[in-house]
C-alpha cells in the first residue's frame, strides 16, 4: 500500500516557491518577528529567517547532493514500546528525481532474514519517504501562518556543514515540536528530532555524511510504479464514482493536491486528496463502490488506528471505500470523514 | 570363317603370340579342348587368311589404343565401402570417427545479433505480460540496488551467511511453564515483609486513587480529541491484532516500518 501513496514528480515546489517570495516581499526586511501566547516562544528571541525557509521549500528537489543519514523512532504504542534504527543513503539529482537506499538495520536485532526483508521494503517505500516522510516544507504560507518557527541564534555543525537551528512548533493544539539544523547554503534539512511537548525523543535523523553535486551515473533514481494523474475535470468522470471530498479539513489544513490513482490489483481508480498545514500531511482517499465493502471492516464503520503520531481510518461508508491518514488529531480526521459523505 | 579361324581368334593376338614365345613346345591349349589344332603362330595364319589378318591388325589397334589411355584413380570413399560391407560390426566406430574429424564451420556474422533480438523481445513481452503495460512505453524492469548489494555481501562471505542463516531459523525457547508459578511464590513471600502504611496515609491514598478514577474519563477525552458526531461506528484497534493487514501495512509505511522490522 506504500507505493500507493508513491508520488508524481509534479514541480509543485516551483510554485510554491514564488508563494513564498511574494510574501518575503511583502515585509520590511529579510527577517520578521512572531509573536504568541505560546510561554515557549515568549521565552525565546523570535527571529524567523524567512530568506531560509524558502531554501527550505524548495532544497528536496532542487539541489544535488548525496549523503548518509542515520533515522531513530522510539514510539511508546499502545501495544508496547517500539523502536527502530536504521541508516540509509539519499540522492537527489536536483531535478525531481530521487533515490533512498536503505543500509543497514541498526535495532532491534533480527534475523538476517528479517533484516533484508525491512531494506527491500524500505526501497520500496522511498517514493512514500522521501516525498512525504521527510520532514520538508510543502507550503510556505501554511507553514508559516501554522507554525512558530524560532531561531535561536544558535550555530551547529552537521555533517561538516554550517547550519542554524530552528525550532518548530504549531500554533495552536501542539502536541510535538521540531529543533531542526538547516544547511545554511542548500536549506537541506541535515538534522531533525521530533519530540513530545515534555522532550520525549519520537523521531530522530541526523545526516553523517553529506555532498553536493556527486555523481549519481550510478545511481537508480527513484521510478514510481504507482500511476497517478491530476484528478481534474476531464478526468473525474473516468473514475467510476462521484468523488467525495471532504469540507471540514482539520485545522490550519488546504488542499495541496487532488489526483486518482490506479489500483491495479482491483483494476479501479481511487481519488486521492492530499492536505497540509505547510509541514505535515494528511491524506483522504475515495475508492468508490468497487469490490463492495472493504475487505475485514464493515459498512458504515470506521477502523481507527495508530502508531506514534500517525493515525489511520479506513472502513466503508454507503458501500464507499474510504481511507484517511495523517498525523492530525483522530476527532478533525473523523469529522473530515463524515463531511464527505455526509451532510 | 573356317575353324582355324575360329581357333585363330580364341585368343588375343599379343597373348598367343607372347605364349609362343614363351614355350615353344609347350602342350596344345586345354581351353580349346582335346584335338584343337596346336596354336599356330599369328603371323602364320594370319599370312593365308586376310580376313583374320585384318582382325588381328584391327585387334592390335584397339588394344594400343586402350593402353594408352591415362589410368583412373580409385574413389576415395571406394576402401571404406569395402571395409564397411566386409566388417559390418565397426560402423559406429568408424561413424564417430568420421565426425571427430569434421571441421567447425564458422557462424554466420549476424547470427548473433539476431538471437540477441530475439531474446530481447521474448523477455519484453513478458514483462509487458507482467506489468500489464506497453515496454515500449516503460524501461526494462532491474532488480532494486539494495537487492544487488544483500546479494553481494553474502556471496562475499558465504560462511558467515550460512551461520546468520541458520541461527536465525532457530526457534526461541519459551519459558518452562514452572518458572511464573515460582516467580508469583517468591513475590507473595517477600510482600508481608514491606513496611505497613499508617493508616491516615491509607486512606489518603485511596481517596486519591477514587478521584483520579473520577477524572480518568475526562483526561482520556482530552487525551484523544473528545467523542465526536459522526454518522458512522468507530472501532479502534488497540492491539496489533486487531488492525487488518491493510491498515496494519498502511501504519507500517507511514512510521517507516517500525512493526515490520523484527517486532512481533
Amino acid at each position: 500500500m506504500s507505493s500507493a501513496m508513491a508520488p508524481r514528480r509534479t514541480p509543485r515546489a516551483l510554485a510554491a516557491g514564488l508563494l513564498l517570495i511574494a510574501l518575503a516581499c511583502d515585509r520590511a526586511d529579510s527577517s520578521f518577528s512572531v509573536s504568541s501566547s505560546n510561554d515557549t516562544s515568549e521565552r525565546l528571541a523570535v527571529q524567523v529567517a524567512s530568506p531560509l525557509v524558502a531554501k527550505m521549500l524548495s532544497a528536496p528537489d532542487h539541489v544535488r547532493f548525496r549523503g548518509t543519514r542515520r533515522h531513530e523512532v522510539r514510539w511508546n504504542l499502545p501495544f508496547g514500546q517500539r523502536q527502530l534504527v536504521y541508516r540509509e543513503n539519499v540522492f537527489s539529482d536536483g531535478a525531481g528525481g530521487f533515490a533512498i537506499d536503505p543500509v543497514a538495520l541498526l535495532e532491534p536485532t533480527v534475523s538476517w532474514l528479517e533484516r533484508d526483508v525491512f531494506l527491500l521494503m524500505q526501497k520500496a517505500r522511498e517514493g512514500f519517504l522521501y516525498r512525504y516522510r521527510d520532514f520538508r516544507v510543502h507550503d510556505a504560507g501554511l507553514f508559516l501562518a501554522n507554525y512558530v518557527i524560532v531561531d535561536p541564534g544558535t550555530a551547529v555543525s552537521v555533517a561538516g556543514r554550517n547550519c542554524a537551528e530552528l525550532w518548530i512548533e504549531r500554533r495552536d493544539g501542539a502536541s510535538r515540536r521540531f529543533r531542526v539544523a538547516v544547511d545554511l547554503e542548500t536549506g537541506i534539512a541535515l538534522s531533525v528530532r521530533e519530540e513530545s511537548l515534555q522532550g520525549i525523543l519520537l523521531t530522530s535523523m541526523e545526516y553523517e555524511r553529506f555532498s553536493l553535486a556527486p555523481d549519481l551515473s550510478q545511481v537508480e533514481l527513484h521510478d514510481p510504479q504507482v500511476q497517478e494523474e491530476p484528478l481534474d475535470e476531464s478526468a473525474s468522470p473516468t473514475l467510476g464514482f462521484a468523488p467525495a471530498e471532504p469540507r471540514l479539513l482539520p485545522s490550519g489544513y488546504r488542499r495541496l493536491e487532488a489526483t486518482r490513482v490506479y489500483d491495479a490489483e482491483e483494476r479501479g481508480w481511487w481519488a486521492k486528496y492530499t492536505y497540509s498545514d505547510g509541514l505535515e500531511l494528511v491524506f483522504f482517499l475515495h475508492g468508490g463502490e468497487r469490490g463492495g465493502e472493504t475487505a475485514g471492516v464493515d459498512a458504515d464503520v470506521i477502523q481507527a488506528s495508530s502508531v506514534g503520531p500517525w493515525r489511520v481510518l479506513r472502513g466503508s461508508l454507503r458501500g464507499q471505500r474510504v481511507l484517511a491518514m495523517g498525523k492530525a488529531p483522530e476527532p478533525e480526521l473523523l469529522r473530515m470523514i463524515d463531511s464527505a459523505f455526509f451532510r | 570363317m573356317t575353324i582355324s579361324c575360329q581357333s585363330f581368334r580364341a585368343e588375343p593376338p599379343e597373348r598367343r603370340d607372347a605364349a609362343r614365345d614363351a614355350a615353344p613346345d609347350a602342350a596344345p591349349d586345354p581351353a580349346i579342348g582335346p584335338g584343337a589344332p596346336a596354336l599356330e603362330p599369328t603371323s602364320e595364319h594370319a599370312r593365308v587368311c586376310d580376313e583374320c589378318a585384318t582382325w588381328a591388325r584391327r585387334w592390335k589397334e584397339r588394344a594400343a589404343s586402350l593402353a594408352s589411355l591415362q589410368r583412373q584413380s580409385v574413389p576415395a570413399d571406394l576402401e571404406g565401402r569395402v571395409a564397411a560391407t566386409l566388417q559390418a560390426g565397426h560402423r559406429q566406430a568408424r561413424a564417430v570417427t568420421a565426425v571427430q574429424g569434421l571441421a567447425r564451420l564458422p557462424l554466420p556474422l549476424d547470427l548473433e545479433g539476431a538471437v540477441r533480438s530475439a531474446a530481447e523481445q521474448s523477455v519484453g513481452d513478458a514483462e509487458g505480460r507482467l506489468l500489464g503495460r506497453d515496454r515500449r512505453a516503460a524501461p526494462p524492469l532491474r532488480a532494486p540496488s539494495v537487492l544487488e548489494r544483500l546479494v553481494r555481501e553474502e556471496l562475499s562471505d558465504l560462511p558467515r551467511a550460512r551461520a546468520r542463516r541458520f541461527l536465525g531459523s532457530l526457534v526461541r525457547l519459551g519459558a518452562p511453564s514452572a518458572l511464573e508459578p515460582r516467580v508469583a511464590h517468591d513475590l507473595t513471600r517477600v510482600a508481608p515483609a514491606r513496611a505497613r502504611v499508617p493508616r491516615g496515609l491509607a486512606w489518603g491514598a485511596l481517596a486519591a486513587g477514587l478521584l483520579a478514577v473520577a477524572l480518568l474519563p475526562s483526561v482520556l477525552r482530552e487525551g484523544t480529541g473528545g467523542e465526536v458526531d459522526v454518522h458512522f461506528r468507530v472501532v479502534r484497534a488497540d492491539t496489533l491484532e486487531d488492525l487488518d493487514p491493510v491498515s496494519r501495512a498502511l501504519i507500517d509505511a507511514v512510521s517507516g516500518g517500525i512493526l515490520s522490522a523484527g517486532n512481533p
